[in-house]
């Protein structure tokens, strides 16, 4: 089987006891598909930006899951943006990820990442499965 | 375990309408995988498109306490009908909106959805494989037996 490695990005408000639940599931899901993952978290958006900017094109799939919901006021999401459409022409699949369906009432968080060139996928309120759908997804888009 | 995946207008056209952006795979090619896999997670998967706004919403109707989990493709109504959203609002079931592409990345009048909020979660842009991953996910849901009953 290829191998090939996957980033995890996790922003601000996503950390502790249900970070590492994540980040455990989702190793044992990247060793089934035989997947390499390089997990993250940062409450630095400068650090976010600057890991895709800088990192991304050692990996052959992106997961982001921007940020928590209580967390969204103060994020600055135009910065990521930019930092996705500026690695774009790598053309490396991207898949947003977020815990919570952010469409309901009651949502801070006001929208998806609007990146055009990016083909980013979006997953959105299946908890701690998406994470695992985009890992699964991922595989699917790499191995193609 | 009921599902039913239901697919709005222009659905039928899969595989020959703009293939570079929703692929090759035709609707049937898509149902034949969606039938395989609830038989292979024994989830019952029903399969169905129309064109038509109300025969949509009547399907979402008719599964009210009859169907556990909906995967909706709305389309084109995603984005300007109200009567799905409120038929949605009405079933009591969990609910995946389905998209093969990703909307927020298209055009502006694609951004709004009026499904999104009557749903319990969004799928898109992840190509055809979206409908197989919203059967498995139905399933792997319904093992764990935390989320599905939540809506």
């Amino acid at each position: 089987m290829t191998t090939y490695n996957i980033l995890i990005l996790n922003g601000p408000g996503l950390s502790g006891s249900a970070l590492s639940e994540i980040e455990e599931t989702c190793r044992h899901t990247c060793q089934q598909s035989g997947a390499g993952l390089d997990f993250r978290q940062s409450d630095d958006e400068t650090e976010i930006t600057r890991w895709l900017e800088i990192d991304a094109q050692e990996f052959s799939g992106i997961i982001i899951s921007p940020v928590a919901n209580k967390e969204a006021a103060t994020f600055d999401f135009e910065r990521l943006q930019a930092a996705i459409t500026s690695i774009a022409h790598l053309n490396i699949p991207i898949i947003e990820v977020h815990l919570e369906n952010i469409f309901l009432t009651g949502s801070n968080i006001s929208a998806p990442l609007k990146v055009p060139e990016s083909d980013a996928g979006f997953i959105a309120g299946l908890g701690i499965h998406g994470y695992l759908l985009a890992i699964q997804s991922l595989a699917t888009k790499i191995n193609r | 375990m009921k599902v039913h995946v239901i697919n709005g207008p222009n659905l039928n056209l899969l595989g020959t309408r703009e293939p570079e952006i929703y692929g090759h795979d035709t609707l049937e090619d898509v149902a034949n995988s969606c039938r395989q896999l609830g038989e292979n997670n024994d989830l019952d998967v029903l399969f169905l498109q129309s064109n038509h706004e109300g025969q949509i919403v009547t399907w979402i109707q008719e599964a009210i306490n009859k169907v556990d989990a909906i995967v909706l493709n709305a389309g084109a109504y995603t984005h300007t009908s109200i009567a799905i959203h409120d038929a949605l609002r009405a079933y009591t079931g969990f609910v995946i909106e389905l998209h093969i592409s990703n909307p927020h990345l298209r055009e502006s009048f694609r951004h709004l959805s009026y499904v999104s909020s009557a749903a319990n979660a969004v799928i898109a842009g992840l190509g055809v494989q979206g409908y197989e991953r919203s059967i498995e996910i139905i399933a792997q849901l319904r093992d764990q037996t935390t989320i599905l009953e939540s809506h």
